[in-house]
C-alpha cells in the first residue's frame, strides 16, 4: 500500500479507513469527508462538500437530539464522546452510527472546525437486539416459573390438607362405627340365650350373625391399623434378624407342629439389616404365619425360611407347600385391602396390604412367585 | 307365575341364606341354586345333565367381591360362552358397594341387565319379574 509519497500514502490512509472521517465547519457545513463515509451514506462528494450538514443525514428526532445535546456538549466540552445517531441514506434507508467529534479552535481560541469519525454499529446494534430479547424471554420464563411454583406451593398445600381431613374422616369413622357393633355384639349374647336354637334355621342365623359380628370388629381393626401405620414416624436403627427371628420362631413352630408341619430355617449369622424392630417382627410374623394358614390339606405342610445378603439388601426367603396363589388372576390385588383369595380361611384380608406397607415403611420391598395348589415364596428385601 | 331357577353366585353363606329365605317367602321360583364363587358358578352353567342339557337358570344374582374368581371376572368368561348358554338369563349384579366406578363398570357389559344395592327388596324381585314377563323369557 505504501509509495514511498507521504501524501499519497496518507491520502490513502483516509480515504479506506473503516471508520467516516468529517470535518465540519462551525455553522454545520461539511468541508471534508472521507470515501467510508460517502459509501456510508450513498452519496458521491461533489453531492456533499460545501453542500449538506451534518443535519441533513439525521432523521427528525436526531436533529432534535443534535441541537439540544450534541451542539451544546460539544460548544462546552469541546468534544462529544460515543453519541448513537440513526443516519439516513440516500435511497432513504437508516443505519445506526456512533459520533465522535472534537472542535479545533484557532490560535485565538476561537473555533475554526469539527473533526468527527463516524462508526456504522449495524452490527453492534443487532446484537444489542439479540441480548434485549433474550434477556427478555429469560425474564418472562422466570416469571412463568414463579407464578407455576407458587401454583405448585398452593396445590401441595390443599392436598396435604385433604389428605389430613380424609384421615381424620377415617379416624372418626371407624371409632364411632365401633360403638354400634359393641352393643350390637352385646345385645345379641342376651337374645341368644332367649332364643329356641333346636330350631335348625335359628341355629344357622345366630351362627351367621357371631360370624359377621367377628369380620366386622375385624374390618374395623384392620381399618384403625391402617390409619395408625400412616400416621407414625418409624425409628429406624439396625436390627439383627436372627434376634427377631429368635423370638417369634418357637410360636410359629410350635403353631405348625399343631397341623403337622415343620419349619425349617437356614440364615447366615450376620443378618443385619437397617429397620425397625417392631414392624420387622410384625412383618416376619404374618409372612409366615400366612404360610401356616395357607397350607395344603394334600401335604404335609413345609415352610422353609432362609436369608441371604446381596449388593444393597438382605433377601429373606419364605417357601411354602401350600396351596398357592393364582397370580395371574389375583396379582394386582394381592398386596390390595380386604382381599382374601381362597374360601377357607378366616381373616379381615388386611394382613398382606399392612405388611406391604410396613416393608416400604422400612425401605424394603417385597416380591412373590407361586403356582396355584403347588406353593408359593416370598421374598422380601431389607435394607442393609 | 314362577320362575323356573334363580342361581345365587355369591361367597358370604350369611347372604346366601338370607337371599333363599327372602326368594323362597316371596314363592316365586321354582328352584333356588347357590355357588360361592365366580368359577363354581361357571363351572354349573357349563355342566350338563344326563340328559346332556345344561342348566339354564332365569335369573342370576351375582356378587362383586369374591375369592378365587370375582364378579367382573366372571363376566369376562360368561360373555365368551355359547350363546345358547346364556339365552334366556338375566345377569344382576348385587352388591354392598358404593363406589360409583363399579356400577359403570358393571353397565359396561351386556350380559349385565342391571346393578342393585344389597339387600334384596320385594320391590325390585317384582320389578324384575315384569321385566322377565315382558321379554317373554318366562314360561308358565
Amino acid at each position: 500500500m505504501t509509495t514511498g509519497n507521504f501524501k499519497t500514502d496518507l491520502q490513502e490512509l483516509y480515504n479506506t479507513a473503516p471508520c467516516g472521517y468529517l470535518c465540519t465547519s462551525p455553522s454545520g457545513q461539511i468541508i471534508e469527508a472521507n470515501k467510508r463515509f460517502l459509501d456510508f451514506v450513498g452519496y458521491t462528494s461533489e453531492e456533499v462538500i460545501g453542500l449538506k450538514n451534518l443535519t441533513d443525514f439525521l432523521t427528525v428526532a436526531g436533529r432534535i437530539f443534535h441541537e439540544t445535546n450534541y451542539q451544546v456538549v460539544l460548544k462546552l466540552q469541546g468534544e462529544v464522546k460515543e453519541v448513537n445517531f440513526s443516519f439516513v441514506r440516500k435511497d432513504l434507508s437508516q443505519f445506526p452510527i456512533l459520533i465522535n467529534s472534537i472542535e479545533v479552535k484557532d490560535k485565538k481560541g476561537v473555533p475554526a472546525f469539527t473533526q468527527s469519525t463516524i462508526f456504522d454499529i449495524s452490527q453492534r446494534k443487532k446484537y444489542e437486539q439479540q441480548l434485549l430479547d433474550t434477556k427478555r424471554d429469560a425474564v418472562a420464563l422466570s416469571k412463568e416459573l414463579a407464578t407455576r411454583n407458587e401454583l405448585l406451593e398452593q396445590q401441595t398445600k390443599e392436598l396435604n390438607l385433604a389428605k389430613e381431613e380424609l384421615e381424620n374422616l377415617a379416624y372418626v369413622a371407624t371409632h364411632d362405627l365401633k360403638l354400634p357393633i359393641i352393643n350390637i355384639e352385646g345385645h345379641f349374647q342376651y337374645l341368644k340365650e332367649k332364643l329356641p336354637k333346636e330350631n335348625a334355621d335359628i341355629a344357622e342365623s345366630i351362627g351367621f350373625v357371631d360370624e359377621s359380628i367377628l369380620q366386622y370388629k375385624q374390618t374395623i381393626h384392620g381399618l384403625i391399623e391402617a390409619i395408625r401405620l400412616r400416621e407414625s414416624q418409624v425409628q429406624l436403627e439396625a436390627i439383627n434378624l436372627i434376634d427377631i427371628l429368635e423370638v417369634i420362631i418357637p410360636t410359629l413352630q410350635a403353631k405348625a407342629k399343631e397341623v403337622g408341619g415343620v419349619l425349617n430355617i437356614s440364615i447366615d449369622s450376620k443378618a443385619y439389616v437397617w429397620g425397625n424392630g417392631i414392624y420387622i417382627t410384625s412383618i416376619l410374623q404374618n409372612i409366615i404365619g400366612n404360610a401356616i394358614k395357607y397350607r395344603s390339606s394334600e401335604r404335609k405342610l413345609e415352610i422353609k425360611i432362609s436369608g441371604k445378603e446381596l449388593k444393597e439388601h438382605f433377601q429373606m426367603k419364605v417357601e411354602d407347600n401350600g396351596i398357592g396363589i393364582d397370580l395371574e388372576m389375583n396379582g394386582d390385588k394381592l398386596f390390595g385391602m380386604f382381599n382374601r383369595f381362597s374360601n377357607h380361611v378366616e381373616g379381615s384380608g388386611m394382613g398382606l396390604y399392612m405388611t406391604k406397607k410396613m416393608i416400604e415403611a422400612v425401605g424394603g420391598k417385597i416380591e412373590v412367585e407361586s403356582v396355584t395348589d403347588k406353593g408359593s415364596t416370598f421374598y422380601i428385601y431389607f435394607k442393609k | 307365575m314362577k320362575l323356573k331357577e334363580i342361581l345365587l353366585i355369591d361367597d358370604s353363606a350369611a347372604t346366601n341364606t338370607l337371599n333363599r329365605r327372602f326368594l323362597e317367602q316371596m314363592n316365586i321360583v321354582e328352584k333356588i341354586t347357590i355357588k360361592l364363587n365366580g368359577q363354581e358358578g361357571l363351572t354349573y352353567l357349563t355342566s350338563k345333565n344326563e340328559f346332556g342339557v345344561s342348566p339354564s337358570p332365569n335369573l342370576i344374582f351375582l356378587d362383586i367381591n369374591m375369592p378365587v374368581m370375582d364378579g367382573f371376572q366372571f363376566l369376562e368368561k360368561y360373555d365368551k360362552l355359547d350363546s345358547s348358554l346364556k339365552a334366556e338369563i338375566l345377569v344382576i349384579m348385587l352388591t354392598s358397594s358404593i363406589n360409583e366406578k363399579d356400577a359403570e363398570k358393571a353397565r359396561k357389559y351386556d350380559a349385565v341387565h342391571d346393578f342393585m344395592q344389597k339387600p334384596l327388596s320385594e320391590a325390585q324381585v317384582n320389578n324384575l319379574l315384569d321385566e322377565l314377563s315382558l321379554l317373554r323369557f318366562i314360561t308358565v
